[in-house]
């Protein structure tokens, strides 16, 4: 079926190994820290005051200075909270999280905690961002072998065209203790 | 524009209630439940209510999958529902035009946990993964499209079937496999107990003395396609649906019922449809005392409190990724047999609105319904399904 329009993208935030990027410019670049350290320095360079940022896990933390780059500028402004759709992906799901509730379980040292537990779910980091910008559009959270940012660009147009969106936030959000990786874009039809 | 009409096909339901969809509704017509108290230490500390599938009969149906040994429990018994869903159809699966969307919160999470002597690792790490997953089952019916994986807490079975609405409406498959499925688990069950959710005695969704969760697990597929199965006296429609967010809390369910009243109306505006039109409503009713209130409160605001509604928990306990798959066949088969489901577990109404929950199984005619589903993340979806006019 032929593309009766195309997406334009509004902006852009990419972050791995140690370097932020936005809109492909260098906005912060510390390749020797640990994502920890990383992560907090890149906070205090937004110089937003979000006290929740310190409750959250690393995939969470990730996300929330990802869109903040991207969306710091008012971006967002001008849409209604159910026009603006959300569709993020990765691969190991909340992993991380996840060996931490296992940790918590051990039938030895059984501890398990609501606070550790609730990130144990990938869309909980949709719900964050949803929360930071007044977010109540459509939103979905796939998981992928393979990162494929074609296919969720293409199920983002598939929410703009159908009019269940007006603007997407769209991308891929990893954290893994081996490696991180996050790039969102602004998605909107041409 | 018209936009092809989206046809549910076929299903399964493997459940604690039976393998087929058939089982599971004869069973719950007699308000057998599949939610039970269960004493296993491996598990749980303490005995505890969930719904289970017979060990001994998954046993029998899922070791005669060829190569069975190489899949997880889980894979097996999303092969098993889809399998027998597709066979119902003569589907092939491996064809170009057919798509497998796949709906989980933890997959195969039991990899990750304590090994028991029976349950010795031999599968590495990384199969946990829910990719890995879903190309498992890909594999098992030689498809060659990389399945959808759709894990998005609580909703994700409900917004696994919009997502199939949109590419079906695109014109993208002819067919399209939707198969939900999650376990009970030690990983599951003690975070459940963290957050101080889960009843100590069979659920009982909007009731006034409801005190929580059952836990289930279990597989439901529903086959979705743009032409109406041959012979098929009455056809039944998934006319709409749409999610949202509240915007609210990552955790706990809006005061306001706001969030999910947006995704109601714009499932309703998508199926072209509206409250009037409802002859039924199945609700996500996890009995948790702020999900149960919330739903109220969406209802009314939709000004459907006088709809006949369900919880289908109080059958099957909250099977988690599955429930809104699960859930959404036994919505459809009310339609068909224009029967409504006894809301079980209800007795006393507990919730600030004066909703229509169905006590008893009761013969009805019916023409459409809602379904809808909330979930940790704040997220919500809802979908409407029809008699085709």
């Amino acid at each position: 079926m032929p593309a009766t329009s195309t997406i334009q993208s509004l902006g852009s935030c990419q972050i791995s190994q140690g370097q932020i990027l936005h809109n492909q410019a260098v906005w912060l670049e510390e390749k020797a820290l640990p994502f920890g350290k990383f992560i907090k320095q890149a906070y205090r360079q937004l110089e937003w005051k979000y006290p929740k940022f310190h409750k959250m896990d690393r995939l969470c933390k990730l996300a929330t200075v990802t869109a903040r780059v991207l969306l710091q500028n008012e971006a967002l402004e001008g849409y209604a909270p159910e026009e603006i759709g959300v569709v993020i992906a990765n691969k190991t799901a909340t992993y991380h999280t996840d060996s931490k509730h296992i940790a918590s379980i051990d039938p030895s040292n059984y501890y398990p905690s609501p606070a550790v537990f609730v990130y144990t779910l990938p869309n909980i980091l949709v719900g964050e961002l949803c929360i930071q910008y007044n977010i109540k559009g459509e939103a979905a959270f796939f998981i992928q072998e393979e990162a494929n940012l074609a296919f969720l660009e293409d199920y983002s147009q598939l929410l703009l065209e159908s009019g269940a969106a007006k603007v997407c936030l769209t991308g891929w959000v990893e954290y893994t203790e081996a490696h991180y990786h996050s790039e969102l874009q602004l998605l909107k039809l041409s | 524009m018209q936009q092809p009409t989206i046809y549910c096909l076929a299903d399964n339901l493997t459940t604690a209630l039976g393998f087929t969809t058939a089982e599971n509704l004869s069973k719950m017509a007699a308000e057998q439940t599949g939610v039970q108290e269960y004493n296993l230490p491996e598990l749980y500390h303490q005995p505890v209510w969930v719904s289970k599938i017979d060990p001994q009969l998954e046993a029998q149906h899922t070791s005669q999958l060829s190569g069975a040994q190489n899949y997880t429990r889980l894979e097996k018994l999303f092969i098993w529902s889809i399998q027998e869903a597709a066979q119902q159809l003569e589907l092939d699966l491996s064809q170009k035009d057919t798509l497998f969307i796949l709906a989980s919160t933890k997959g195969n999470i039991d990899l990750l946990d304590q090994p028991t002597a029976e349950t010795a690792p031999k599968f590495p790490k990384e199969r946990s993964y829910l990719g890995a997953m879903a190309a498992a089952v890909q594999g098992y019916f030689k498809n060659p499209n990389t399945p959808v994986v759709v894990c998005n807490a609580c909703i994700s079975g409900v917004l696994a079937l919009d997502i199939a609405k949109r590419y079906l409406r695109a014109g993208r498959y002819q067919h399209i496999v939707v198969a939900g499925g999650d376990l009970v688990t030690r990983f599951t069950l003690s975070g459940f107990q963290a957050f101080k959710a889960m009843s100590e005695a069979p659920c009982k969704p909007f009731d006034a003395n409801r005190t929580g969760i059952n836990l289930g697990e279990g597989v439901g597929t529903m086959i979705l396609g743009t032409s109406p199965k041959k012979g098929d006296s009455t056809p039944i429609v998934l006319k709409g649906g749409a999610s949202s967010n509240d915007a609210n809390h990552i955790s706990g369910p809006s005061r306001t019922g706001e969030g999910l009243y947006l995704a109601i109306q714009k499932a309703f505006k998508d199926a072209q449809s509206s409250p009037e039109e409802m002859d039924y409503l199945s609700m996500h009713g996890t009995a948790t005392p702020y999900n149960d209130e919330m739903e109220a409160k969406a209802l009314a605001s939709a000004n459907l409190q006088e709809v006949p509604l369900n919880s289908l928990k109080g059958y099957l306990g909250h099977t988690l990724g599955a429930a809104g798959l699960i859930e959404s066949i036994v919505a459809t088969w009310s339609l068909r047999q224009n029967q409504l489901y006894a809301s079980l577990g209800f007795e006393q109404l507990g919730v600030s609105v004066p909703l229509t929950i169905i006590q008893q199984t009761q013969a009805q005619p019916l023409q459409s319904c809602l379904k809808t589903a909330s979930g940790f993340g704040g997220c919500n979806a809802a979908v409407v399904f029809s008699k085709q006019a």
